[in-house]
């Protein structure tokens, strides 16, 4: 345990960077920038810490003792209303195995994020203000263990992201900005009604007073349920609908099919470094809610309908391949390239045992890398052709070979070549999702085959060939670019070759995990022969 | 009258005092000035610092059971102080322009803030009919202020013909209520313990209350007249009349509901209930639906203040402690939201009665990005989304309704807050994400200090509450000691 409270540290300093920002005049944009990637670099530091000070060996989950670098204060108290107006709202943070690598991501993902926003030529005081602002949201989603803060930091990513995208996007950014915004407020504020409705079910004894609690942690607890309220008791129809209200807003920041078409509308529209943020880590917000919160309130309702989840993941993991394949910007196509890929997530999560689930976070990880590569990558090429389109490139190898270099490894490893980080996470998903669905694991193989195809189609036709005239005077990749892709690409091959510092960071937490759901599977089906 | 009576009635003295001593000095004094102005924010900060003491001191029943004096009627007489502060701070520039009117405004300002705070505390419905009445015609007479302007008459004669009707239901819920209670005062209303004559008379006279109340608040379907009132009223007027006026009518309406006897309740409840959550599920999806469509902002704003009194109406129709609490804590953020989007509108409007077509704010936060700055925190707050204070008076209320069995209405209120932030948004996209249309400024806005002062004041105190609503909540906890 550290001294400091490490969490509150790493998300609030954007804040604090934040208010030195809005006190430098907004012409020198260079101190600006700096501020931005200097916050951003101490929030690396910090994870490290974080990350030499993790305890492997607790698990966490839904044992508050198991949780680390805990911070709990009071923060909204309403007594005098009765028992149900004691609203009792906690600043509860803390981090297990299956955040601890969120957190990580975030700071890395955060960090690459703000020297790509060099590139950006306008209002450079309010995007950098922007900027700030969403990194601590996204770190606040991650270390959140009081459902109410987990919600406010869920919508306060929203509010930057909305303008990131709507100020600083390309032409269509207005339609792209508002749709993302809608959507997932269409999501959220059904979690919002779930998560009202656990509260009041939800009920714990503090110095002798009965208190609801938007403590996730109590949640999990059945004990902690009041008779007859409205998600209690295992085998309840209600527990069904409050895990689909739940499942809603996360499936849509997934994005899960039929949800996904927001997805590319952003990232088409987005700068490079909010498409780096937004696929880097928003994407994982879905899945981890869905770990967190779904599995974690709801484990009996997560074992029944996991034979439907692993659907919707394949459909995510085929259709996105294909849509990637049909694309003519690359930008679009690395969009559908995430779905697809993050559908290996939800197949591994669905597999509900200890190889999947690992994969499946492992692989959050990986996607988090690997897709910031890959869109540093176009960012690269957009700011020097200011064109994406895949058929107007060719023979770009020659002219710019240390791009190529790098654009090579982090396609590969987005079709999951051996030796880098995405085959292991995807091989543990298949690993684990093969012994419990067979037949649509096997269809999901399929998923690797047009991976391959189009990631080594987009290549062949963009930097094998000849070289249109009009592409002549393009440069080579540049030193500050190098420091965004370069650290990315060592840890995309690293891990590939050693996986075992992330694996031991999150497996006590996963086969708690595992085990903690599993037990819930049994009994709603004995509850089920009950009610029959 | 003692002294206690006195000191519970002390607020109501200053407010309506300051104002006949406003109308004694504008009839000595004939150069427009800002006299009227500071001597109005004197007397309504006054009345709030005693409405303030009030609250922590014990609750009793003032002029023989005539006037509360508790948590609840001191915290809405708190907040009317308030938003009579706020308005006259934003009315600076509007009524120097227009020279005449200082003192009249003032005073009618603050008879109507008397009203609303007899309409909190009365504890006999004829109180709280008198208060009805005294704030009502100060509005027909502030709805017209612009005397010259067809829009602000017309506005003005709608505005009383109509309220003039309602005024007429309200009377006659109150005549049924007293035919089958036995009693007018709220006090004596809720030591019945068992109502034998509950039945369709009862529930007739609740309902025709509620037709009265549905009128003032602009409730869904009696809501027909806000759309012109607040177009054709002077801007800031309309934000005084949408905020403050509202928040009188919920005040009133929730101390009648809490007063009804337990047994009148049991027999009607079901169906009173079924008509409030009916009233407010109408309310919340048509205000935000029409008000998508609306190309004029103060049009769009009235709409949204259907949908809005739609809100506070789920938490009249929860009947119980939390809803009250919820309708406190929603009044006092929804008024503050309201009345500064009403003074940015007033800030950016030209004398021409130009400017105010959605249109003219595309661009605006090159040309001002101070007011959208607040533009756009009032939008997303009004919009609800944490963590603005919007979204923790939101939250209240949905808690209470689900508290209270009503997750249906809860769900229609998300749906119809999702269709909400469309427009809300829409604003802001207009600010941010567009040119200017006119090469010419579009809006005018005379750099006005203490405009942007009452607006910043709102504005900070939306994301303070929003942070820390406890200091709301705290306020509303007194009630229940």
């Amino acid at each position: 345990m550290l001294g400091f409270p490490i969490l509150s540290i790493l998300t609030l300093l954007p804040i604090a960077g934040m208010i030195i920002t809005a006190f430098v005049p907004k012409t020198n944009v260079k101190m600006i920038r700096g501020i931005t990637v200097g916050v951003t670099a101490l929030q690396v530091i910090f994870a490290i810490v974080l990350w030499a000070n993790f305890n492997g060996s607790m698990a966490g989950i839904n044992d508050p003792k198991g949780f680390q670098f805990v911070e709990k204060h009071e923060w909204i108290r309403i007594s005098g209303l009765g028992v149900f107006g004691n609203v009792a709202i906690d600043y509860f943070m803390g981090i297990d195995g299956l955040s601890v690598l969120m957190v990580l991501l975030t700071a890395l993902i955060s960090f690459v994020g703000a020297i790509a926003s060099f590139s950006i030529e306008k209002q450079h005081k309010g995007y950098f203000l922007m900027y700030l602002l969403l990194v601590t949201g996204m770190m606040g989603v991650f270390c959140a263990l009081d459902f109410f803060l987990f919600y406010v930091f869920w919508e306060l990513m929203l509010l930057p992201m909305y303008f990131l995208i709507g100020i600083w996007g390309g032409p269509r950014r207005e339609y792209a900005a508002i749709k993302f915004f809608i959507y997932t407020l269409f999501g959220s504020v059904f979690m919002l009604l779930v998560m009202i409705g656990l509260y009041f079910t939800t009920q714990v004894q503090i110095g002798g007073v009965s208190w609801h609690t938007f403590s996730i942690l109590d949640m999990m607890n059945p004990a902690n349920h009041v008779t007859g309220s409205i998600f209690a008791t295992i085998g309840n129809t209600w527990r069904y609908v409050g895990y689909l209200g739940l499942f809603l807003g996360f499936a849509i920041k997934i994005p899960m099919f039929p949800f996904h078409t927001w997805l590319p509308d952003a990232h088409v529209e987005a700068p490079t470094a909010i498409s780096v943020i937004l696929a880097g880590v928003l994407l994982k917000m879905g899945t981890y809610g869905i770990l967190r919160i779904c599995y974690g309130i709801f484990p009996e309702i997560a074992v029944a309908t996991s034979q439907y989840m692993v659907i919707f993941g394949v459909i995510n993991i085929v259709y996105g391949a294909f849509c990637a394949m049909a694309q003519k910007d690359l930008k679009k196509l690395i969009a559908y390239s995430s779905i697809s890929h993050m559908g290996y997530v939800m197949l591994g999560m669905a597999a509900l045992n200890s190889q999947g689930m690992m994969g499946a976070i492992f692989q959050m990880f990986n996607h988090g890398t690997i897709t910031a590569m890959l869109f540093l990558s176009v960012g690269v090429l957009y700011d020097r052709a200011h064109t994406r389109g895949l058929n107007e490139f060719g023979g770009l190898a020659n002219k710019m070979p240390k791009y190529f270099a790098l654009v090579v490894i982090c396609y590969f490893a987005s079709l999951g070549l051996p030796g880098m980080s995405g085959f292991i996470s995807e091989a543990f998903v298949f690993l684990g999702a093969f012994q419990t669905f067979q037949f649509w694991t096997i269809v999901s193989t399929l998923g690797i085959i047009l991976t391959a195809a189009y990631m080594l189609w987009a290549l062949q036709r963009m930097f094998l060939g000849t070289l249109p005239e009009r592409w002549n005077n393009l440069t080579d990749i540049n030193g500050r670019e190098l420091v965004a892709l370069v650290p990315l690409a060592a840890i995309v091959i690293f891990l590939g070759i050693y996986p075992a510092p992330i694996i031991n960071l999150m497996s006590t937490s996963v086969n708690q995990l595992v085990t903690f759901v599993n037990a819930a599977g049994p009994k709603v089906m004995q509850a089920a022969s009950i009610v029959r | 009258m003692n002294n206690t009576d006195f000191i519970a009635a002390l607020p109501l003295i200053i407010l309506a005092g300051t104002g006949l001593l406003i109308l004694l000095w504008d009839a000595f004094e004939k150069t427009p000035s800002r006299a009227p102005l500071i001597l109005t924010m004197a007397g309504a900060i006054a009345a709030a610092i005693v409405a303030g003491i009030n609250m922590t001191g014990p609750a009793s029943v003032a002029f023989g059971g005539l006037l509360y004096d508790n948590a609840f009627s001191n915290f809405f007489t708190i907040i009317f102080s308030a938003a009579t502060i706020l308005t006259a701070l934003l009315a600076e520039r509007y009524l120097l322009e227009e020279e005449v009117l200082v003192g009249e405004f003032c005073a009618l300002i603050l008879f109507a803030a008397s009203g609303m705070v007899m309409m909190a505390s009365g504890a006999d419905m004829l109180v709280i009919f008198l208060g009805l009445e005294t704030m009502s015609i100060a509005f027909y007479v502030l709805a017209g202020l612009f005397r010259t302007k067809t829009e602000s008459n017309e506005a003005a004669l709608k505005y009383f013909l109509l309220g003039a009707f309602a005024t007429g239901f309200f009377l006659y819920g109150i005549a049924l209520i007293y035919g089958s209670l036995g009693t007018m005062n709220l006090v004596a209303m809720s030591n019945i313990h068992s109502v034998t004559t509950s039945g369709p008379m009862l529930l007739l006279g609740l309902i025709l209350l509620i037709v009265g109340f549905a009128f003032k608040v602009a409730a869904f379907p009696f809501h027909q007249w806000a759309p012109d009132v607040y177009e054709g009223a002077p801007t800031v007027v309309s934000g005084y009349m949408s905020t403050a006026g509202k928040a009188a009518a919920f005040s009133a309406i929730v101390l009648v509901f809490s007063s009804m006897p337990a047994g009148a309740l049991a027999g009607g409840a079901a169906k009173i209930q079924i008509v409030i959550a009916a009233l407010a599920a109408c309310s919340m999806l048509y205000g935000n639906i029409v008000a998508l469509s609306q190309t004029k902002i103060k049009r769009m704003l009235a709409y949204s203040s259907t949908a809005h009194a739609g809100y506070l109406l789920l938490g009249v129709a929860a009947l119980n402690a939390t809803g009250v609490a919820a309708i406190e804590i929603y009044a006092a953020v929804y008024l503050l939201m309201q009345i500064a989007a009403f003074g940015i509108v007033a800030l950016l409007e030209k004398e021409t009665g130009t400017g105010l077509n959605l249109d003219d704010y595309a661009g605006l936060a090159k040309r001002r990005p101070w007011a959208a700055f607040l533009l756009a925190i009032i939008m997303l707050s009004l919009a609800g989304i944490p963590p603005f204070a919007g979204f923790f008076g939101k939250y209240y209320l949905f808690l209470a309704a689900i508290n209270a069995g009503l997750t249906w209405l809860a769900i229609v209120g998300v749906v119809s807050s999702i269709i909400a932030s469309y427009f809300y948004l829409r604003i802001i996209v207009l600010m941010y994400f567009r040119e200017p249309l006119h090469a010419d400024d579009g809006i005018a806005v005379k750099e006005n200090n203490i405009s942007y002062i009452a607006i910043g004041l709102a504005s900070a105190a939306l994301v303070v509450l929003g942070l820390m609503p406890g200091l709301l909540t705290d306020a509303t906890g007194y009630f229940f000691k």
